[in-house]
């Protein structure tokens, strides 16, 4: 078989050392050869290795005696195994996880009304409402709604720290004024 | 030379500040540690707004479970417990199974700082205090929660060894020796706590404290890991040279 390589006509394919590869003819520049990819070997020709992409393309051409590599040829290949090999396109990250916020938010406005009753459950109920927002916004970091969880929750922090602050400083007014009576 | 300390105090009660300011030194370092290590930004960041709730949670708990449900307050033990399990929450979200080990090593690498601070509040608050001591350098009470009494330093003992086991533990881990400093850490934060502990008036009358046993527990559980981890790794090695 005969393959014409960009530049370098009527090369020669074969096997060498178990792998497909292309054998320059004699009489071509060897700055041409270089460019392209070509060593010299030690008996003095000139060998190409083919890539699994070219080497398919020669493959796929049957028993023509004639192989042609140029710049269409180069396209054509690379689009075909893109499409046979490029990545999956990516995942929509903002649609899921919208349960997951649905659950948390009614985790973070009952948890408070348990405090009372039962203070164990309720600040479970608070804890778990804040996991399930902080694993929305690592698994969906697009979702809106996570978000707005995640800024609501940043507030309770602040509001509950302010106010824990603020009752014991009450806590320890009452109790000293009533000493004082 | 002893140390005066009127718990009288205004509306802000420096217990709270300095428990704040604990829990702010502790989650910054464990942020940086985290960060350095590898850990992703956000998953970095969401474990500081998940261990205060944790920490608070875990904390009163403790303290209810210990007293059998007739006190309230915030226990240093329970709260080491919710950074544990912050830190293990933190690290299934993120679903890197490397991810426990540095979030562990980064949550008992920033322990010791946020007692040592938090020691120094319950010295300002009057609570934890020592045993009745009224020799060199004891702390005199006034004021009209806590009235007069002298009391040992025990507070500014816990928090001064605890700023010196965290110096220890950065120094290692700043020369590469990750593992190893959280294994000194851990077992030298334990066996600080289990001596001074004596030296508490909550311990008079006792044996051994429950705090203690918990510590004894913590030690026996982490040589256990320890063990095991070894055993594993050596058992690999065996596998891999034959």
């Amino acid at each position: 078989m005969r393959v014409d390589y960009y530049d370098i006509l009527n090369c020669s394919y074969d096997v060498y050392c178990g792998r497909p590869a292309l054998f320059a003819p004699e009489g071509v520049p060897e700055d041409i050869l270089a460019r392209y990819g070509f060593a010299r070997l030690y008996d003095g020709r000139f060998m190409y290795y083919l890539d699994q992409m070219e080497y398919y393309h020669i493959a796929s051409c049957g028993s023509t005696d004639r192989v042609v590599f140029d710049q269409s040829t180069h396209d054509k290949i690379v689009q075909y195994y893109w499409s046979q090999y490029a990545p999956a396109p990516p995942v929509n990250r903002s649609n899921g996880g919208t349960v997951m916020c649905i659950i948390s938010l009614i985790l973070l406005v009952v948890s408070p009304f348990l405090l009372f009753k039962l203070p164990t459950l309720g600040m479970l109920g608070w804890i778990a409402s804040l996991v399930l927002m902080i694993v929305v916004r690592a698994t969906y970091p697009k979702n809106v709604f996570g978000l707005v969880l995640m800024i609501l929750h940043i507030v309770a922090v602040a509001v509950i720290l302010i106010s824990a602050l603020l009752v014991m400083a009450a806590c320890y007014d009452i109790m000293r004024q009533c000493s004082n009576l | 030379m002893n140390i005066h300390i009127c718990t009288d105090h205004g509306l802000i009660p420096p217990y709270a500040v300095m428990l704040l300011l604990s829990l702010a030194a502790g989650l910054g370092v464990q942020f940086v540690l985290n960060r350095r290590d590898g850990i992703k930004q956000n998953i970095a960041a969401y474990g500081i707004l998940l261990a205060p709730p944790m920490i608070g949670f875990f904390a009163l708990l403790h303290t209810q479970i210990a007293s059998g449900g007739k006190a309230l307050g915030l226990s240093s033990i329970g709260g080491a417990v919710g950074m544990y399990a912050s830190a293990l929450t933190m690290a299934a979200i993120s679903r890197r199974r490397e991810s426990i080990g540095i979030m562990l090593r980064s949550c008992t690498l920033s322990l010791p700082i946020m007692y040592s601070i938090s020691k120094i509040g319950c010295l300002m608050g009057g609570c934890c205090r020592g045993v009745d001591y009224s020799g060199v350098m004891c702390v005199e009470y006034s004021g009209e929660r806590m009235g007069h009494l002298s009391a040992f330093p025990v507070q500014i003992a816990e928090s001064a060894a605890f700023l010196v086991i965290f110096i220890i533990g950065m120094i290692m881990y700043a020369r590469g020796r990750k593992n190893a400093a959280v294994a000194v850490i851990f077992l030298m934060s334990a066996a600080a706590k289990f001596a001074l502990d004596f030296l508490r008036a909550s311990h008079a009358g006792k044996m051994v404290s429950p705090n203690q046993l918990l510590c004894a527990a913590a030690v026996a559980v982490f040589i256990a890991v320890m063990a095991v981890q070894t055993h594993r790794k050596h058992s690999i090695s065996e596998r891999a040279y034959n």
